[in-house]
Order: structure tokens, then C-alpha cells, then sequence
């Protein structure tokens, strides 16, 4: 209860992760393509003297990067010793956590399951809470958009 | 805890690293009594400090150490291996004891007092030195260093990244100072920033660095220990501890090297029966050695032992499936000697406790070449054995040459290359066989990978426009990589990918650039892994064709096939080709009747562009010379060299021809030397040139040696045969051929009193007299020749 929240929407779901895991919120700027990297991996970019990894987010959420533009905008996680830019349609609002994380009797389907932690009420509504390191986990098995 | 009480661990500790080595060459020495002293010291400062600190348990160790050392200066104690393993049992019983106080736990009092007993001569209670050693030495290992802090590497590496962060913002700043224009009194403190900030960033990076004595402190004990255990005498020589190492680097190599010192005491040294048969003296050498050459330490273990024994490690090998009976036969020693890197080789006939445990050879390898190491064995029979280790000073900043591919920048770490050639250029000869790309320099073809297909870029390679760069494996395998360009070499700093980008394969690391852009290293072992470029693959070493083909002119002729400007094929002989150069199309005029390209500052005759426009940007020119004249022929592309095998077939109509050869079963023009010669109207000049011989000096080299060059003269430095002597009037004698005529110049100042030297008088330097002189000279050389 009470935890800062940064909410966002990844492939036009609602979904927050934890302030604290969240190192900033930074502006892509230029990327440097990473040549035969799945496609997940849009590359990596600098900030400061350290390396990001940026991920498209809706890949992992399986779903197909055309049908859901995204702004300049990504958040910053680190997971196991490495940053990752995860890059998401919007980064809506910061916020807090106005009730426990919850769980729906039909689960949250496949991929989301393996990185929700559940569902919160947020100042705006409802929102998915995603664990980084699940999610970042995740990557390795995002399709490839076709 | 009293901070007294902490200065007494550490200058306790302090001591006792200084004094490791001191033991041991106090026990191969006995009689010298300055290491006993220094032992004395030790001990003596220990009792003293210990009364200090009320410390009863130590001082009553400490003192019976003294007491038993004073009684052996005194010589009324005979120095024994037994007292020897007691007093270095104490020393270690003294740093666990240091260590006890310090993490504040209990000493056993039992060690002390079977220490003090043996120390007294009490022999009910001797020590099994042997056992006890062992023991001892792992707490040695464990503790013990010398006055310093201790930092978490952690907190060195969050330093180093915020000065890395400090330089990219500086360089931000640069950028925008740069396009507001001077501004004096901005300048001037950025200025100073900026050194300071190169200052620090060193100073962080040498924070790092760990001297490699750290290493090899440890060694003297360990051998001799070892070689206790095993009946052998080994003398240990150690050099180079002062050189500096990455503390990560220092670690990796650790057990690397002593399990190549263990080896060399279990199996490489013979007992001290064997060393006296084989007429070496009893106690076998080891030495260890380190140096820094440029970012790279090399450390060299050597021992003069029994060597390798080729014919078991090549069994073993065969045994083991690894190489073949037919690649037996080829390999030479140098090659059997690298196999025990093999994984699942192991050429002890037992395994032993010494050196049967821990990490293998290939282990020892395998922990090298992950830090960008290698590592190679050198081995005579009978005579000793040397490994060669040769590992970057660290690992966080490498030396990186930068290539570009498809509009994206990679780095290669710069102990790969071996060679970078710029372009298209004359001594790179490039071939497909059917997808399969050759590429060949000096004289050596090896296999050739573009970049662009290595990573997929679905951009098409134009061989033409590429740069190449020779890579060498750390395990011999060469191959060429071509890119686009070839930036430039700088250090980077290299961080680790996440697993994402690593699984890829191609890439082992990312640095930033200067301008704050990410830039992906590549992972060059794996990429020729992948490629399947094997071990130490070489597609035959070719020689120097043109020598060999000059050589066999008569029997053996070659030709070198080309594609002319106007598309046609056509052949010259390949002795008339001098070289191949690229130039740029500027460089080349084709507007009047005279084409002429301008290559390396030389204005040389142009043929083969009448039919057809020259090719935009770069030309590729084969550069003819029958040795006394020269000229140009443009060319589209050279295919390849091939063998004239049959006469060639005249031909009528093109003066040009000489004949028609059979290549791939095509016929082909041969080009006519002679008349193409005669044609670009040259002269014959003469074919002997004139050798002048000026003196060995800078003045000479660069001014006078050009000129006469250019001149067509050949030139000699110094004294040596010539047919014309040049030298500058410094009142010295002058050097040269005795019959050959001399020209003396003279400085400006000594143009007063010019003294007549014959044959030819000494004049002031002055580049037309001298010319005139020198043309004078060879006349008389000429005509003195044509009536001889």
C-alpha cells in the first residue's frame, strides 16, 4: 500500500511497475542497432557512461509492435547487473498503490502471467504490476514479430 | 579495536610478506647470514611488540623462535630441515595468530606449544613438518598483506564509472563550448578540467593494478614444499614481480600458473639422481619471469628438466581421439607440444595429488583465452620446458581498432590484428571460390569473412571498396575480415552485454565512443567458430610468386590475368609487372595525347585507357617495368596469376599481342612487352644504374639521397662499392670506393677556404652544380668503361 508507482501502457494495457525498481525514465535517443539480435532487442543506447539495452515491450507481451505506436519515452530497470531501456507505448503518470496487489480468478493469461505480480488500484484506475526481472526474463522468449 | 593494536597487525603482516621469500632463500643458503637476520628481525620485533601489547601467548612463541635462531647464529644449533619447517610453521603460526586477534576469535593454544617444544629440541614432541606445512600454508595464503586498505572492487568500478560519466559530460561541454566560439575566460578553467580529469581517470585505472609479486610471493614456499614432498632440490629464481596487473587479471591467472609450476616441479625437474645422470647439477631451476610490452604482460615459466616427450603426447593424442595417425605423421614438434592444451589430454602416467588436481592444462588455457590471453609451450627434450604467457595488463580497457559496416561502427580488440590493409591495395589479392572468399597477402591466402554477411546486414560487399583486416586467434587460426573501413585504434572501455545480446554469439562486449555512442565488440573467437575457420588453418604458405616466377622465367612462366578498361580480358607476362597500385581517377589525366597517372609523387606514362572511360573514384593501375623503363596500364580488375603452359599463338592484326594463351580454357591476349614499351616511347636508360655513395647522415637521407634518386642514381649510404663518392667537406676523412671518383660539398661556411681535393673539386651544396658535377662524373665513368 502506499508505493510509489510509474504507470504506463504496454501494447495499450495498463500496467505500473514499482518506483523504486525503476532507475529513471529516459528520452530514446539514438540507437545503435545490434545486427542479428531477436527482435525483441531494438538495441542499445547510452545513458551517461552506461550501456541500455532497449526491449520492445509489446513483443514481449506478444503482441505485434504495428498495431500499437509507442513515444520517445522508456523506462530504465536494471536485472541482474544489466540496464534495460524498456521501451512502452506511453509513460502515462507517476502514482501510488491504493490497494494490495490482487489476483483474477481466470489469471492473466499467457505471457502475462510470467511477469504480473497482479493487479493494483492506482489513483487512475487499474493497473497490471509487472516484476522487472520476470519481465526482462521474458524477452527470451518473445516471438519475433512476423 | 586500539588502533595501535590495528598498526601491529598490519606491520605484522607486512614483515611477514617480506620475509616469505627471505626463508627460502635462507634454507638453500644456510650459511648466509644476513637472511637469518632478517628472520632474527622478525621474530625479535614480534616479542617486543608483543610484551607491548600484552600478549603472554605470542611472546612465549615468538621468544623460543628467537632463542632457537640466535642459538643457530651462534652456531651452537646446526641449521636442520626439521628446524627449518619449524621456524616457517611458527612464522605461520604467528600470522594465524595475528589474524585470530584481529577477527577477535580464539588461538588453539595446542600448535604453540608443539611449536615452542620442537623449537626447544624436545623430541618427544616433534612435528610431522609435512602435514603441519600444509596445513600452514593455506592460513598463510589466507591472510597476510601488506599496509594498505582493502576495497571492494565494487566501489572501484562505481568510481571508474562516474570519471567515465565526468568525461562524457565533459566531452559534452566541449562540444558546446566549441560552437559558442572562444571565450577566454571559460576556456582556460575547461582546459584545466580536462587534465584533471585525464589525471584521475589514470590514477582510477592504476587503482586497479596490483603488482604481480602478490602472484609470486607465494611460489618460493609452495615449490619447496612440493618438492620436499616429492625428494627433489629446486632453485627458484623469480624476476619481474614489480610489474603491474589488473587485480581481476591477477586472480584469473592464478591457478593457471600454479598449476604450471606444479607440473614443472611434479614432472618436469628430475629427482637430484636422475639430474646428476643426465650431467645437470642436482638441483633443478625454475624461473619465472614477468614483463610488460606495451598493454601486455608476458610471463615466461621456465625449468630445465626432462622436457616433453613428444612421442607420448602424441600417442596419448591418438589414444584420446583427438588427432589422427595420418596428422601424426605431419605434424612437427612445435605443433605435438601444443596438444597438451587438449582437453582430455594428460600425459602423467598417474594421476598424482600434485598435479593431477585442480585445473588442467586446458583448463589453464580455457582461463587465459577468456581474458584475451594465450598461451604456448616451448619444449626440448632433456633440456627443460618454457610456457609463455601472454595476458592484457586489463581487462575493462582494451586497445580497439574500430571498423565500420553498413553504417554501423564495431570494435576488434587490437591483440587480434595482425594486419590492416586500406583498401583495395596492390599486395591484397582477392578471389571467390564459389561462395568461399580467399583473400592474399604477401604471399600467404587465407580465408576471407565479410562482416556484413557475418552479421546479416543484407548490404552488398563491394571487394573493391573494403578494407581488410588479418585476425590471428589466439590458438594460430588466421583469417581476414572484410569491412567497409577501418576508423581507428583507440583504447576502450569494455562492459559486459546482457545475456539478450550475448546468446547471440557475434558479440562479446560494448564499449562507448568518445561521442558517448554505444559500440558493440566483436567476439571473434566464436564468429570463426561459427565460420568453421579451424585451429591454426592456413591455406598454404604461396612465397613471394614474383621472385620464384623470375626465377623459373624460362620453365616456369606466369602471366597475370586481368580485365581490361574496356572489359576485355587480357594477360601480361608476370615478370613485367612491378606492382599493383590503386590511385585515385584525380590523379590520373587523360585529356591530351599524353596519359600520365601521378603515383607516390612520380609521373609515370598511362596505357591501356584509349578504348574506354576511366572508372570514377579509384583506378587500379598495373605498374610494367622491364627494369629500365616504366609506365602505367589501367585496369578494370585483376583476376588472378596463372602459369603460361603452352607458346603463345600469335596472332595478326594488334601489335600489341604478342600471342594468345589458354586460361580456364579461354584464349587470352597476351600483352607484347617489348612493342608496348617501344610504343609509350620511353628511352632506354641505362639499365646499370649509377651507384653514388653519400654519407650516412640525416642531412643526406633526406635531402641529398632523394634528389640523386630522382635523378635516377642509385644510392649507397657510407662507405661501400659505388661508382661515384658524395661527401660533405667536415675536415674528416673521407669514406668510399678508392678508384671512384669523388665529389666533395661543402657546408657554407668552409665555401671560403676551399681546398682542392681531386678528382673533383669541393664546392658549396647547391642542387644544380652538384647535378652538373655528378653528370660530369658519370661521363668520364662512361667513357672510361667503353674504352675498357
Amino acid at each position: 500500500m502506499n508505493t510509489p508507482l510509474i504507470l504506463f501502457t504496454i501494447a495499450g494495457r495498463s500496467c505500473a511497475l514499482c518506483a523504486e525498481e525503476v532507475q529513471t525514465v529516459i528520452e530514446l535517443d539514438t540507437i545503435t542497432a545490434v545486427p542479428r539480435a531477436p527482435e525483441v532487442v531494438i538495441g542499445l543506447t547510452a545513458l551517461r557512461s552506461q550501456t541500455l539495452t532497449v526491449l520492445d515491450t509489446r513483443l514481449i507481451v506478444g503482441q505485434s509492435p504495428a498495431d500499437f505506436p509507442t513515444d520517445t519515452r522508456a523506462a530504465v530497470v536494471e536485472v541482474g547487473g544489466h540496464s534495460y531501456a524498456l521501451r512502452v507505448d506511453q509513460i502515462r503518470d507517476v502514482g501510488t498503490m491504493k490497494s494490495d496487489i490482487q489476483t483474477v480468478a481466470t489469471g492473466f493469461g499467457q505471457p502475462w502471467s510470467n511477469f504480473a505480480r497482479g493487479m493494483v488500484e492506482t489513483g487512475s484506475g487499474l493497473a497490471l504490476l509487472i516484476d522487472p526481472a520476470e519481465f526482462v526474463a521474458a524477452c527470451a522468449h518473445a516471438r519475433d514479430a512476423a | 579495536m586500539d588502533d595501535l593494536l590495528t598498526d601491529f597487525i598490519a606491520e605484522t603482516r607486512e614483515m611477514m610478506e617480506a620475509i616469505e621469500g627471505e626463508i627460502i632463500a635462507w634454507e638453500a643458503a644456510p650459511s648466509d647470514s644476513s637472511r637469518l637476520d632478517a628472520i632474527f628481525r622478525f621474530v625479535h620485533t614480534v616479542k617486543g611488540n608483543c610484551g607491548f601489547f600484552d600478549l603472554p601467548r605470542l611472546e612465549r612463541l615468538s621468544h623460543a623462535a628467537e632463542e632457537a635462531l640466535s642459538e643457530v647464529k651462534t652456531g651452537k644449533r646446526p641449521l636442520d630441515k626439521q628446524l627449518v619447517s619449524t621456524i616457517l610453521a611458527t612464522i605461520d603460526c604467528i600470522g594465524a595468530f595475528v589474524d585470530a586477534i584481529e577477527s577477535g576469535t580464539p588461538h588453539p593454544i595446542e600448535r604453540e606449544l608443539q611449536l615452542i617444544a620442537a623449537l626447544e629440541r624436545d623430541a618427544s614432541l616433534q612435528l610431522d613438518a609435512d602435514e603441519e606445512l600444509q596445513n600452514a600454508s593455506k592460513v598463510a595464503s589466507a591472510g597476510g598483506s601488506p599496509r594498505s586498505i582493502r576495497l571492494p572492487v565494487e566501489l572501484l568500478d562505481r568510481v571508474m564509472s562516474g570519471v567515465s560519466d565526468m568525461v562524457l559530460a565533459r566531452n559534452d561541454l566541449a562540444n558546446r563550448l566549441h560552437s559558442a566560439g572562444t571565450q577566454p575566460t571559460i576556456d582556460g578553467p575547461f582546459e584545466r578540467l580536462t587534465t584533471i580529469l585525464a589525471d584521475v581517470r589514470d590514477a582510477i585505472t592504476r587503482m586497479r593494478m596490483q603488482r604481480v609479486e602478490h602472484l609470486f610471493n607465494s611460489i618460493p614456499r609452495m615449490v619447496r614444499d612440493l618438492s620436499n614432498e616429492l625428494g627433489k632440490q629446486v632453485q627458484i629464481e623469480i624476476e619481474g614481480g614489480d610489474v603491474e596487473l589488473d587485480r581481476e587479471v591477477i586472480e584469473i591467472i592464478r591457478d593457471p600458473i600454479v598449476h604450471i609450476v606444479r607440473n614443472a616441479v611434479g614432472h618436469g625437474i628430475e629427482t637430484p639422481a636422475e639430474r646428476l645422470k643426465a650431467g645437470k647439477a642436482a638441483p633443478g631451476l625454475l624461473r619465472i619471469a614477468a614483463r610488460q610490452a606495451g598493454n601486455r604482460i608476458s610471463i615466461v615459466i621456465s625449468d630445465d628438466g626432462r622436457g616433453l616427450d613428444e612421442d607420448q603426447i602424441a600417442y596419448k593424442a591418438m589414444a584420446a581421439g583427438l588427432i589422427s595417425k595420418a596428422n601424426r605423421e605431419k605434424m612437427d614438434s612445435h605443433a605435438i607440444q601444443q596438444l597438451i592444451f587438449a582437453a582430455g589430454l594428460s600425459t602423467a602416467e598417474e594421476v598424482s595429488t600434485i598435479s593431477g588436481r585442480g585445473v588442467g592444462m586446458d583448463a589453464a588455457r580455457d582461463n587465459l583465452e577468456r581474458v584475451g590471453g594465450q598461451i604456448e609451450i616451448s619444449s626440448e627434450r632433456g633440456k627443460g620446458t618454457a610456457l609463455h604467457l601472454h595476458i592484457p595488463l586489463t581487462l575493462s580497457i582494451i586497445p580497439g581498432v574500430i571498423v565500420e559496416c553498413a553504417g554501423q561502427r564495431f570494435a576488434i580488440p587490437q591483440s587480434y590484428v595482425e594486419e590492416v590493409e586500406f583498401g583495395f591495395e596492390e599486395s591484397i589479392d582477392f578471389t571467390r571460390m564459389g561462395d568461399a572468399k580467399l583473400v592474399t597477402m604477401r604471399g600467404q591466402r587465407t580465408p576471407c569473412l565479410s562482416l556484413t554477411e557475418i552479421l546479416d546486414t543484407g548490404a552488398k560487399d563491394d571487394p573493391r571498396n573494403q578494407s581488410f583486416v588479418l585476425l590471428r586467434l589466439a590458438r594460430g587460426g588466421l583469417f581476414a575480415l572484410a569491412v567497409d573501413r577501418v576508423h581507428n585504434i583507440g583504447d576502450i572501455v569494455v562492459k559486459p552485454l546482457p545475456p539478450a545480446i550475448l546468446s547471440i554469439g557475434c558479440y562479446s562486449g560494448v564499449a562507448l565512443l568518445d561521442d558517448g555512442q554505444p559500440i558493440l565488440l566483436l567476439d571473434l573467437p566464436q564468429i570463426a567458430q561459427d565460420f568453421g575457420i579451424a585451429e591454426g588453418e592456413r591455406l598454404g604458405e604461396l612465397g613471394d610468386r614474383r621472385n620464384e616466377a623470375s626465377d623459373h622465367a624460362n620453365d616456369n612462366q606466369m602471366a597475370m590475368h586481368f580485365v581490361a578498361l574496356d572489359g576485355s580480358d587480357k594477360a601480361v607476362r608476370l615478370e613485367l609487372v612491378k606492382r599493383i597500385e590503386t590511385i585515385k581517377a584525380s590523379d590520373v589525366t587523360v585529356s591530351d595525347n599524353n596519359p600520365r597517372a601521378v603515383i607516390n609523387g612520380a609521373i609515370l606514362p598511362l596505357a591501356g585507357c584509349d578504348n574506354a572511360p576511366l572508372p570514377e573514384g579509384k583506378v587500379r593501375l598495373l605498374r610494367l617495368s622491364d627494369g629500365a623503363r616504366e609506365f602505367a596500364y589501367a585496369v578494370s580488375e585483376v583476376l588472378d596469376t596463372v602459369s603460361i603452359s603452352s607458346t603463345p599463338i600469335p596472332v595478326n592484326g594488334d601489335p600489341l599481342i604478342e600471342g594468345h594463351i589458354l586460361i580456364e580454357g579461354r584464349s587470352i591476349g597476351l600483352l607484347h612487352g617489348q612493342i608496348l614499351f617501344d610504343e609509350m616511347g620511353l628511352s632506354t636508360t641505362p639499365s646499370t644504374q649509377t651507384v653514388c655513395s653519400v654519407p650516412d647522415n640525416d642531412w643526406a637521407r633526406t635531402i641529398l639521397a632523394p634528389l640523386l634518386s630522382s635523378q635516377g642514381y642509385a644510392i649507397a649510404y657510407g662507405a661501400g662499392e659505388a661508382d661515384i663518392t658524395i661527401a660533405i667537406e667536415d675536415g674528416q676523412e673521407v669514406g668510399g670506393s678508392h678508384n671512384a671518383p669523388l665529389i666533395v660539398l661543402q657546408t657554407a661556411q668552409r665555401a671560403q677556404a676551399a681546398s682542392d681535393k681531386s678528382p673533383s673539386a669541393a664546392f658549396p651544396y647547391q642542387p644544380d652544380t652538384m647535378l652538373s658535377a655528378l653528370r660530369e662524373a658519370e661521363e668520364r665513368i662512361n667513357s672510361a668503361r667503353s674504352i675498357g
